[in-house]
């Protein structure tokens, strides 16, 4: 190099320095994947851009979890209300708790269950005519207020009954009859009040 | 990538790598030191301009040096005798070859290093190197001259001992 003044010695020096082509292609790759575009100003965009998300994201979120609900309502698998209101019957019947009402006579459990919101009724099913009425107490099927009978036939096996409103998942219960853990179980609708009736297989 | 765009990112490349061997005098670091402060600019969508880039390079060596406990922090008064004076370029000429560059550039700190480029190759006003390094101006006019009397001596010396050799 011959004599010249500092700063150009300096060019040259640094002029001469490059990073190496493998690293140059490397940076400008990633500037060619960025999603700012290399040598614009972005300052406006980034700026923007959260204010702009900022002020959107409420109502999109709301919009998003409606939709999701409204999926979920209409497409929600629905439960078999047969199966769930019969294991849950046949749970009542094994638990035995003990009885509010003692009494023989449907006309006086009409009586004494006044929390009752509908009227009981004396079923004229066969199966319920041979038994013998020991007393009530209230109980809930779905939810909803219930009256759980206790019956007994001759040889001394029990029975439960139950008399429930016939609300809007009853409506889509299953009429018949069918064995659930080791038990008897029949339900029915009679005079707009659904019956369930658990006792020991023959 | 339209092709003038990638000149331009190759160009802001070429800038911010030349400052990073200012501060690092030695090519590897520089390259990542280059690559860290470029990969944080792309990630913070921030605009792809020189200062931005030599800013986002100058935090990042700092950051290196305090870690490794390197930097030498020298407290120069803002009442420097070259206050309110703007550093004319040299005339003076000086015989150099790149060896000897190298080496009278390595005896220099990085904080002089980095102001000669500034003033000497980028172009920078004492003031932009000022607001680029946060430093007063009157600290960064002392350190322009001083690195510019220790390179000047050392190559005055190399250049004395290659003509008795």
């Amino acid at each position: 190099m011959p004599k010249q003044p500092l700063n150009t010695h300096l060019r040259q020096y640094y002029e001469a320095k490059h990073a190496s082509p493998k690293k140059r292609a490397q940076l400008v790759a990633m500037a060619e994947i960025s999603p700012r575009k290399a040598g614009e100003d972005t300052t406006r965009q980034t700026k923007n851009f959260p204010v702009f998300w900022r002020y959107l994201r409420p109502p999109l979120t709301l919009g998003l979890a409606l939709t999701a609900m409204i999926v979920l309502f209409f497409f929600q698998p629905r439960t078999d209300i047969t199966q769930s209101v019969s294991k849950e019957i046949v749970l009542n019947h094994n638990k035995r708790l003990a009885l509010e009402f003692p009494s023989q006579s449907y006309a006086h459990l009409e009586n004494q269950m006044s929390k009752l919101d509908f009227s009981l009724i004396h079923s004229k099913k066969r199966d319920i005519q041979n038994l013998q009425l020991l007393g009530a107490r209230y109980c809930s099927i779905q939810g909803e207020l219930a009256a759980q009978f206790r019956l007994e036939d001759k040889t001394g096996r029990t029975y439960t009954l139950y008399q429930s409103p016939v609300t809007d998942d009853l409506l889509r219960l299953k009429a018949g009859e069918r064995v659930q853990d080791g038990l008897k179980l029949k339900l029915w609708r009679e005079a707009d009040l659904f019956f369930g009736l658990v006792g020991p297989l023959d | 990538m339209p092709e003038e765009r990638q000149e331009k990112t190759k160009t802001l490349l070429r800038h911010g790598f030349r400052y990073a061997l200012s501060l690092t005098h030695e090519t590897t670091q520089a390259e990542d030191l280059l690559q860290d402060a470029w990969v944080a600019v792309l990630r913070a969508g921030g605009p792809q301009k020189r200062a931005y880039l030599f800013s986002a390079i100058r935090s990042r060596f700092l950051d290196q040096r305090r870690r490794a406990q390197l930097v030498v922090i020298e407290s120069l008064e803002d009442n420097s005798p070259y206050l309110g004076q703007e550093i004319q370029p040299s005339n003076e000429m000086i015989f150099a070859n790149t060896e000897m560059l190298d080496k009278a550039l390595g005896i220099l700190r990085p904080v002089e290093r980095e102001a000669l480029l500034l003033s000497e190759i980028e172009g920078y006003t004492t003031q932009e190197i000022a607001k680029l390094t946060g430093q007063a101006r009157g600290t960064v006019l002392s350190l322009i001259y001083r690195s510019r009397q220790k390179l000047k001596k050392h190559l005055l010396l190399q250049a004395g001992k290659e003509n008795h050799a």
